[in-house]
């Protein structure tokens, strides 16, 4: 079910009355999970089966844990070995299933089982990390497995965030889950603007600035300069889209007396790539700094290799976030993407400069974001590209401009780009100097307005779903 | 609170001055019919094209007809005239329209009709109708299509949409609203550096639609499209089919005296051979069934081992090898029909 359609706004109405009508926990928290499934399992109910399946797997593991420490190696090794495994199947098969086919047709067999397309269930690699956290946190004894299945399940899938996060640690979810919930008018008015920039940042900024950036993309061999636009308009693009969502996600967990997490903090206004790492899908990038990037550095720092200070500086950024790639899809673009955020990563810490550099000089200051800014475009358009081997054609292969027709598409893409980001930089503005005031009343109800013309299009799904 | 309290304060006044201003300046009446509304004019050039041709077998398609048989070979091999309508984009509300509309309306009556569809696309009217596949249906479409309205567009709005098209200027105008905010941002720019209109224009087809595709990019732009068609409720073939085309063509073909077949081609989206899903195989079955019952000829190449992978260019497409074998495969077919129809 996608938030925006009809039927979440029904089934959104129905949870919530239903949800605040019974007024205790102990049905709360059944209605809650209940409706999350629901919403889950809605156009493919198979998928809420293997969800509810592998959540009573960890459950059970980390009560295992809980109840025999002697055997947390052997339990961690399970939970690996289920989550990873069905992350992996679902989003690599694809990815080999032509090799593979070619492999057994070429054995004299029928290949042709091998061609079928498998299509990754929406939000498998969001929940599948939310129970990872839980699992490592349990068995590292930083957390008490809860003993209540209700509680642990609905804290996996908990509808705002199944789908594309943000990805919640149990330490902050789980309290809330367990705690008594009164309705307060508060949820309401914390909920309503974030609800309403979501929908205005997918609908009227991301949908449509999609338009120029994926026919762009779709080109065989678009010159350099059309390559750098749709780049650009794909930049905003994916911070709309993905920002758009959690506001809503945030928005919608409210509405049912939740806090979560925030996932953006003006990514594009970064400075290094480590500050645009703790700015962009902040739960995800916490996340691997703390399973991924702490446990490499602290094992390579205890490690007899006697490596140089610059290896261990390095490794742990670029494997991460050869992580962080391989987590976001099966394709080389992702991970070369991943890759080159980890040696940007690198290259920063070792000339000196880290995450939380800021030059006192203002002009050091509009360079160190232009640099930082190219390389989060150059980023998206390693992402955005349909292959490794079209980005390098373009590059070494194609002209800067193929005609005066580049030219004046890319200038419509970028003057796209400039009209569809006004409002986001309208919105900065007002969130700085006239919260609450008048101009951000206005400000809302432009906004709803131009939702209410721009819905009667087409409704693309989430960028994210596909990860 | 307050901000909440302001912000409907405004959201009133504007809607109230969008309600006035809205009709004014795009000459909207409220309340007005939901869906689009058509123009005129019908272009007659398939209605032409028979009087001209005087085909005895019409064949009507979207771009998989294109690819998929050579009208010349067919006309070789099955000794009749053939005319081949493959309209790439098109669906079955472009067909209905072009039967209604040109076919049965044409002075020459062919024998046979001949669709080649692919799975649910006979009973899915929603399928491509909005955008640039609207401008393509009112081409051919009259001035009042009641059966397209409801079929196409209104069945598939909620009651709310309805509503809104009818009585709420805002959401009513959406399109036109839109329309004019994409030409201010895509005509401006250009415009100050002396490129006007249709300087643009020319640009922007230059760039986008006479160039190549990236191959990757256009197989998975092919695969979000067609899985419009394998949506649970396209796959369940008692709801959708009194809701679509397929009996109205079967009626209009049956009140002129046309033979109507329709032929599933192979395609490599929902598996490969004889990898067909159980829903589409349930579906399939269903349909036989009906066309059964309404004497409708079918021919099934949904799982035609002759149609192997090699000649295939894509998904959907054949290539110029596959095209041969497959006229050839339907030319056999259509034997059967031809020799009743003698």
């Amino acid at each position: 079910m996608s938030f925006a359609s009809l039927s979440f706004i029904i089934f959104l109405v129905c949870t919530f009355a239903l949800y605040w009508l019974v007024k205790k926990r102990e049905w709360q928290n059944p209605i809650l999970l209940a409706a999350s499934y629901l919403f889950y399992g809605w156009v493919t109910p198979s998928l809420a089966v293997m969800l509810g399946a592998s959540t009573m797997l960890d459950f059970f593991l980390a009560r295992g844990i809980q109840a025999s420490p002697v055997r947390t190696r052997l339990f961690m090794a399970l939970s690996l070995t289920l989550n990873l495994g069905v992350l992996a199947g679902f989003k690599y098969y694809n990815f080999f299933n032509d090799e593979l086919a070619n492999f057994v047709t070429s054995l004299g067999m029928n290949g042709d089982f091998f061609l079928t397309r498998v299509l990754l269930p929406a939000g498998l690699s969001f929940y599948t990390l939310k129970k990872l956290g839980y699992m490592i946190d349990v068995s590292r004894g930083m957390l008490k497995p809860t003993h209540a299945l209700v509680d642990f399940a609905l804290y996996v899938s908990f509808f705002p965030q199944i789908i594309a996060g943000p990805i919640e640690r149990p330490q902050k979810l789980l309290p809330q889950i367990e705690a008594q919930r009164a309705w307060k008018a508060d949820f309401f008015y914390g909920a309503w603007p974030l609800i309403l920039m979501g929908f205005f940042k997918k609908i009227v900024i991301a949908d449509n600035i999609k338009i120029i950036s994926d026919q762009i993309f779709s080109l065989d061999e678009p010159s350099i300069f059309l390559l750098i636009m749709g780049a650009l308009a794909f930049t905003l693009q994916i911070l709309a889209d993905f920002s758009g969502y959690t506001d809503m996600s945030r928005g919608f967990a409210m509405l049912f007396g939740f806090q979560t997490s925030e996932n953006f903090n003006l990514p594009y206004t970064s400075l290094t790539p480590t500050d645009f790492w703790n700015r962009w899908h902040i739960t995800l990038s916490n996340w691997l700094r703390d399973y991924i990037f702490f446990p490499i550095g602290r094992a390579l720092k205890r490690s007899r290799l006697n490596l140089p200070p610059w290896q261990v500086l390095s490794i742990p950024p670029i494997a991460t976030m050869f992580i962080s790639g391989l987590w976001h899809g099966a394709g080389w673009n992702f991970v070369m993407w991943g890759v080159y955020y980890g040696v940007l990563i690198s290259v920063y810490q070792l000339v000196g400069i880290r995450g939380d550099w800021k030059p006192k000089s203002p002009w050091a200051h509009g360079l160190a974001w232009f640099v930082m800014f190219t390389f989060i475009v150059i980023g998206w358009a390693m992402f955005r590209a349909p292959s490794l081997a079209w980005l390098g054609n373009i590059l070494f292969n194609e002209p800067f401009l193929h005609s005066q027709s580049d030219l004046i598409v890319g200038l419509i893409a970028f003057s796209m780009v400039i009209a569809y980001s006004i409002p986001l930089w309208i919105k900065l503005g007002l969130d700085k100097y006239a919260k609450d005031g008048w101009l951000t009343s206005a400000y809302y109800a432009f906004a709803t307005v131009l939702i209410i013309v721009f819905l009667n299009a087409t409704f693309p799904d989430f960028i994210y779903n596909q990860f | 609170m307050r901000l909440f309290l302001r912000y409907l304060l405004l959201l009133s006044i504007l809607v109230i001055i969008a309600w006035v201003k809205i009709p004014q300046r795009y000459g909207l009446d409220f309340p007005r019919n939901p869906g689009p509304e058509f123009d005129r004019q019908v272009r007659t050039l398939y209605a032409d094209r028979i009087n001209e041709g005087k085909p005895e077998i019409v064949l009507l398609g979207d771009s998989t007809l294109k690819d998929a048989v050579n009208a010349e070979l067919l006309s070789i091999l099955t000794g009749r005239k053939v005319a081949k309508f493959d309209v790439p984009g098109s669906a079955s509300a472009f067909w209905y329209l072009v039967l209604k509309n040109n076919i049965v309306v044409a002075e020459h009556r062919p024998r046979m009709v001949v669709i080649i569809f692919r799975d649910t696309i006979l009973t899915a009217p929603g399928y491509r109708v909005h955008g640039a596949y609207l401008v393509q249906l009112d081409e051919f479409a009259a001035r009042r299509e009641p059966i397209l309205l409801e079929r196409a567009y209104l069945n598939q709005m909620s009651p709310v949409e309805i509503w809104a098209e009818q009585y709420f200027p805002l959401y009513s105008a959406g399109e036109q609203v839109q329309k004019e905010v994409d030409a201010w941002i895509r005509y401006s720019f250009p415009n100050w550096l002396g490129c006007n209109k249709d300087c643009t224009d020319k640009s922007m087809y230059e760039v986008f639609t006479s160039a190549d595709l990236e191959p990757g990019q256009l197989r998975n732009a092919v695969a979000t499209a067609e899985q419009y068609l394998y949506a649970r409720a396209r796959l369940d073939f008692e709801r959708q089919v009194n809701k679509s085309f397929l009996p109205e063509m079967i009626r209009l073909t049956k009140e002129n005296g046309i033979q109507l077949i329709v032929v599933r081609l192979k395609n490599q989206m929902t598996g490969t051979d004889g990898s067909e899903t159980p829903e589409v195989r349930r579906y399939i079955e269903e349909l036989t069934r009906y066309l059964g019952k309404q004497s409708v000829i079918f021919l099934d190449y949904g799982k035609d081992p002759r149609l192997a992978r090699e000649y295939y260019k894509d998904a959907l497409h054949l290539n110029p090898e596959g095209e041969t074998v497959f006229t050839q495969i339907l030319a056999e077919g259509l034997g059967e029909a031809l020799k009743q129809d003698k």
